[in-house]
């Protein structure tokens, strides 16, 4: 019976007008009637059988490139689907259905797939969202040459996408980035000094005793090491604005979007250079702990695929540390004063404010950008500010880290 | 896309293979093939002009136009030419003379023994008939796109031949007939499958295939093929082997599609409007009389003198007599009893080139109008006859001679032949011998010609235990005379004819008369209809002339066909019933069968067919408009439903879900996620309802709220007690605020009943329903 379900209007209009001039020919006796009856009748019916036999087996493979793809971009899917039968699969047509995030469901023919044989096809996808998205279920649905009959399977293997928000590249503002924060070049400026630079520490249970640096030892009356790591690891804390009442807005041009945006470069910035990078948000939550190199951009990228806004609207700065201090905020009067605060509690640290235009984005309560970027400034901040235009983000960056140089200087 | 993809020349193409094809079939009908290559041009004609019109973005409603008038201009320069405008364009005069022509070419058609001479009226029908179908075929196959559609007329045409080749048609009928209209559905699905999107291709290519080149569609050509097949061989194989469905067999198929009879004089085979008028149209009415004789005479139209070895005919005619002319007294010297009487005659029905008249006619004149001069006198027959002219219509007053003669008269008739009936006595060589013999057995008591006579009639209509049925078989090849005598199965033409073989076998001068019997009393007058139509025997008697007899057994005793008075037979018991020709058995029966076989044995199913059946079209198009209403009542059966259930919360429910069906089918957005409350405010912003209508929608929104959000018995809230008021109210809103053409095809084609893609939205872009609205 599941062929009758797979009949087309077609199909079925053809079975009836059979049946109908089946029993015309038999209450008439014509025998060349009843030969075109039972051709119109059986014709849908082999068809059916042709058709809408056993589900074939296919095997559906997706490769995404690139494997993180971010908002606005092109990615492109590869879609292989293996003849696993034993069979030769007629033509069919496929869909491979897509999350209304990545865009509209794609279509393509698989005609006359012989057994044990791929066929395969490319197709772009735009996402407009972050977050993981599957790729598939495919729909394949198998015709008959006439039009009669029509069987669709649904295989539900599918594929997941990872879309990350935009990662713009930077530059940094200063010529040698290591003349601000506690920044790169510290290693190279550690080795290039002599014993009496030194700086020691205690004795810790495992040290090698061989690192024991006996002058400090005995002017502090306890074991001392040298230390040869370097003490200022080059760690940063990027901190982003999550709540949700700070921003406003929908879609990849949202203020939420922009900061993640503005946070994944400046986060895969620093992890390019070798910084450690860890990840809080102003809601007091760690996204990421300490982590660093490739293995960190991929947890970062995917932490902040992921990440939602946080509904609640206090403002918590706990999970920043020491080392330098990225913060993606919002143009809001409670923001900058919790920034300028924690700056001045903690002298020697250094930080970069990269504030959002939020009044251009009609938050409600918004700090005029220009007010918070001289709030934060004066307060120690390197702050600029980054605004919903393309680029954005990059001339914020340059903007500051040129800012810092200056300050220094 | 360019003009040529525009135009699409594959499908064209096929939908020109689809119309020859079905043609191709017609080939069994004409003796000739001179209709092949007009009938080919005008479907190319109309194939290019298909073509040349979506290529120039012709609307699909002005091609048709556009190729009914170039089929009008090729059937000018073709039939009527010298009257064309410009001597091309089909001016009034040219359409006049198309007009005329098209009457006398269907009446043709009609009556033509299969396989016709192509003369030119039947060209003038194939070509027009076949130009039809191919505008017809190539608007719906290809520019509208609905090549299922476009099997409709295709069918008819293949149904022709099925319906009137006597013996059935050869094997190869049934491929051709639908190999064009297979390749039109399978590039109609190319065209679907290369709209769908491009093709997987093999690893190797997937960098050099370019997406935006066209591709060729491959594969589907086994599947295909093993279809076809498959079918194709079930479909020859089946009948074959269902043995109660012998091959159809026509009665006289032999006798007027033989190719030995070569009476060319005769190009109307009488006996094929015998049988139309018996089974096809039998309660139509053929014509009124009253007049001042015999209260119920029989009325001739042919009369056939010649039996040429398998069927009767009449013989080539000799010098008519105008009709207007009188012909003389028969000559009866024996009989005492012959009277003149008049009747007055109304042709309401009959298309014929002959008049009916009752024996013997001898004068004829108009009533109301003079009769034509061309209407001619056959004087030997008495019957009146014109050729190329039309019965339709006419009113005429007919004096003629009644011949009743008396038994003892008849009993007195000696054997001796006239010189001039002589040649009445002939009987071809190869006729079969046993006839002779039964016709002497069977006479071997009687010593005068009427008592043979008479012995025939008894043993056609008590002794030899024939049954009467106008469905007939025979096999294959057998002789129908041998067959007849053999099954004893048949109706008037074959008692007529085998009746009027016997007599010259046993020395009468016979003939075989066609015409109607006396028809039925109607408010003062007769009316015959034409199951009324008939076939008996005329005997000649020397001194007497000729006498008709009955041979017909009155199986179902109608009210028709009686026996003249000197044939009772009068050693009966049954003085009962017959008491002569004032006998009319429940004359005014609605249905009296007298032809028709009521009681006939209704185990052969078989029907003899020579001419087109229009009551087969009429069918055919009954059953087809009744399909087009099939999902309406599915729907409604649907509604019933859902609205009945028994369950409070499925009823509401289901009249929820029934609405949103209803406001979808008319094309209505009706969004599948949105709530009760939102639903009803979209579909209030599409359709204007007046208060009333928006209160039912609000409190239907409001029955399904409750029942889905609220608990306990929700299903008893108000709300819920006017549903079926409330859907119908709504519907009828939505339905009036529906361009005529959604609500038909939300009754033809109901989406709903697809059931397997919901839409989601709109079915088409605004911009089209506001062009729509």
């Amino acid at each position: 019976m599941r062929f009758l379900r797979a009949l087309t209007p077609r199909g079925k209009g053809l079975v009836a007008v059979g049946v109908l001039l089946a029993l015309m020919a038999l209450v008439w006796g014509q025998r060349d009637l009843l030969s075109v009856a039972i051709l119109l009748t059986v014709l849908p019916i082999v068809a059916g059988l042709l058709v809408a036999r056993k589900e074939p087996p296919l095997g559906i493979e997706r490769v995404v490139t690139p494997a993180h793809v971010t908002v606005g971009s092109v990615a492109e899917v590869q879609l292989a689907v293996t003849n696993r039968a034993r069979r030769r699969l007629g033509t069919m047509l496929l869909t491979d259905e897509l999350p209304p995030e990545l865009g509209a469901p794609v279509r393509r023919v698989l005609a006359d797939l012989p057994a044990a044989q791929a066929r395969l096809t490319a197709y772009p996808v735009c996402p407009t969202a972050r977050g993981r998205f599957d790729l598939g279920p495919l729909r394949a649905t198998t015709i008959d040459p006439f039009g009669l009959v029509k069987a669709t399977r649904v295989y539900r293997d599918t594929a997941s996408v990872l879309v990350v928000p935009r990662v713009d590249p930077l530059v940094d503002g200063a010529l040698r980035a290591d003349h601000w924060g506690r920044g790169e070049g510290a290693a190279a400026t550690l080795a290039a000094r002599g014993d009496e630079d030194v700086i020691p520490r205690e004795y810790r249970q495992g040290d090698d005793l061989r690192r024991i640096h006996w002058r400090a030892s005995a002017r502090a009356d306890d074991l001392m090491v040298r230390r040869e790591e370097t003490p200022w690891t080059r760690r940063a804390t990027v901190l982003v604005d999550l709540r949700a009442s700070c921003h406003a807005g929908t879609g990849p041009a949202s203020s939420l979007e922009v900061a993640l945006s503005a946070a994944a470069s400046v986060a895969v910035h620093l992890l390019r250079r070798g910084w450690s990078v860890r990840l809080v948000s102003t809601d007091g939550r760690v996204l990421m702990p300490t982590n660093s190199g490739a293995e960190g951009e991929g947890a970062l990228l995917t932490t902040l695929a992921l990440v939602r806004p946080w509904p609640g609207s206090e403002l918590s700065l706990a999970g920043a540390g020491d080392g330098l201090v990225v913060a993606v905020v919002s143009s809001e009067r409670a923001v900058a004063e919790a920034l300028g605060g924690r700056l001045a509690r903690a002298p020697g640290q250094s930080g970069i404010a990269l504030v959002l235009d939020s009044a251009a984005w009609h938050v409600s309560d918004a700090l005029p950008w220009t007010e918070a970027v001289d709030d934060l400034t004066g307060a120690g901040w390197h702050a600029a500010v980054v605004t919903g235009r393309p680029g954005a983000v990059a001339a914020a960056w340059q903007d500051a880290t040129a800012a810092a140089e200056q300050v220094r200087r | 896309m360019t003009w040529l993809a525009r135009a699409r020349p594959t499908a064209t193409a096929a939908a020109v293979l689809a119309t020859l094809c079905a043609t191709a079939t017609l080939t069994p009908l004409f003796a000739s093939g001179a209709w092949v290559a007009p009938v080919l041009m005008i479907v190319l004609v109309m194939g290019a002009i298909g073509l040349l019109c979506r290529a120039a973005y012709i609307p699909a409603w002005l091609q048709p136009l556009l190729q009914v008038g170039a089929l009008l201009i090729v059937l000018t320069v073709m039939f009527a030419q010298p009257a064309a405008a410009l001597g091309v364009f089909p001016g009034p005069v040219a359409l006049d003379e198309l007009a005329a022509l098209a009457r006398p070419a269907v009446s043709e058609a009609q009556i033509a023994p299969v396989p016709v001479e192509v003369s030119t009226l039947l060209l003038f029908l194939s070509v027009s008939g076949i130009g039809f179908v191919a505008l017809v075929v190539d608007t719906l196959g290809v520019t509208l796109r609905l090549p299922g559609f476009a099997g409709v007329p295709l069918l008819l045409v293949c149904a022709l031949p099925i319906a009137v080749v006597p013996g059935g048609l050869s094997w190869w009928y049934l491929p051709v007939a639908v190999a064009g209209w297979l390749a039109l559905l399978a590039v109609d699905v190319r065209c679907d499958i290369r709209s769908w999107g491009p093709q997987l291709v093999p690893r190797a290519h997937l960098k050099r295939a370019s997406p935006h080149a066209v591709q060729r569609v491959s594969g589907g050509a086994r599947p295909a093929l093993i279809a076809i097949s498959t079918a194709l061989a079930v479909a020859l194989a089946v009948p074959l082997l269902a043995t109660g469905l012998a091959e159809p067999v026509y009665v006289s198929a032999s006798g007027s599609g033989a190719g030995g009879t070569g009476a060319g004089s005769v190009s109307v085979d009488p006996f094929a409007s015998l049988r139309r008028y018996l089974l096809d149209i039998p309660e139509s009415e053929v014509l009124r009389y009253s007049g001042d004789g015999d209260a119920r005479p029989y009325l001739r139209l042919v009369s056939l003198d010649n039996f040429d070895g398998v069927s009767w005919r009449a013989s080539a005619q000799q010098d008519g007599i105008p009709a207007t002319e009188t012909l003389a007294e028969p000559n009866a010297p024996a009989v005492a009893d012959v009277r003149a009487a008049t009747y007055d005659i109304t042709i309401t029905g009959l298309d014929n080139e002959q008049l009916p008249v009752p024996y013997a006619a001898s004068r004829v004149q108009g009533i109301g109008a003079a009769l034509d001069p061309n209407w001619q006198w056959d004087p030997r027959a008495r019957t009146i006859t014109a050729a190329g002219l039309s019965s339709r219509g006419l009113a005429y007053q007919v004096t003629s001679y009644q011949v009743q003669p008396s038994r003892d008269e008849l009993r007195g008739a000696p054997s001796e032949v006239d010189a001039d009936v002589a040649e009445l006595l002939a009987l071809p060589e190869a006729i079969t011998p046993d006839l002779g013999r039964l016709a002497a057995d069977i006479t071997a008591d009687a010593k005068t010609p009427y008592a043979k006579a008479l012995a025939l009639v008894r043993w056609f209509t008590r002794d030899g235990d024939f049954s009467y049925s106008t469905t007939v078989t025979t096999p294959e090849g057998a002789d129908p005379l041998q067959s007849f005598l053999d099954e004893r199965v048949g109706y008037c033409q074959q008692f007529a004819g085998t009746m009027a073989l016997m007599a010259r076998a046993v020395g009468i001068p016979s003939r075989v008369i066609i015409g109607f019997t006396g028809g039925r009393q109607e408010n003062g007058e007769r009316v015959v209809y034409a199951r009324n139509a008939h076939a008996w025997p005329e005997l000649w008697f020397s001194g007497i002339g000729w006498v008709w007899f009955e041979p017909t057994p009155r199986a179902d005793a109608g009210g028709g066909v009686t026996q003249p008075d000197y044939a009772q037979p009068r050693d009966d018991a049954g003085g009962t019933t017959t008491s002569g020709r004032d006998v009319t058995t429940n004359p005014d029966r609605r249905i009296a069968p007298e032809e028709r076989g009521g009681g006939a044995p209704a185990a052969a199913t078989q029907q003899p067919a020579l001419t087109i059946q229009p009551r087969w079209l009429l069918v055919l198009a009954f059953v087809l408009v009744a399909i087009g209403f099939l999902p309406a009542l599915a729907v409604i059966a649907r509604r019933r439903r859902r609205t009945g259930s028994s369950d409070g919360v499925q009823r509401v429910e289901g009249t929820w879900q029934d609405l949103a069906d209803a406001v979808r089918d008319l094309g209505w957005s009706w969004p599948l996620a949105a709530t009760p409350r939102s639903a009803a405010r979209i579909l209030a912003d599409q359709v204007r309802l007046d208060d009333a209508e928006r209160a039912a929608l609000t409190r239907l929104a409001t029955a399904v709220e409750r029942v889905r959000y609220a608990p306990g018995d929700a299903a008893a809230t108000p709300e819920a007690a006017s549903l079926r008021a409330d859907l119908r109210r709504v519907r009828a809103a939505a339905r009036r605020a529906t361009h005529w053409r959604l609500r038909l095809r939300a009754t033809v084609l109901p989406r709903s009943l697809r059931g397997a893609e919901q839409p989601l939205t709109v079915p088409w872009d605004e911009s089209e329903r506001d062009r729509v609205r």
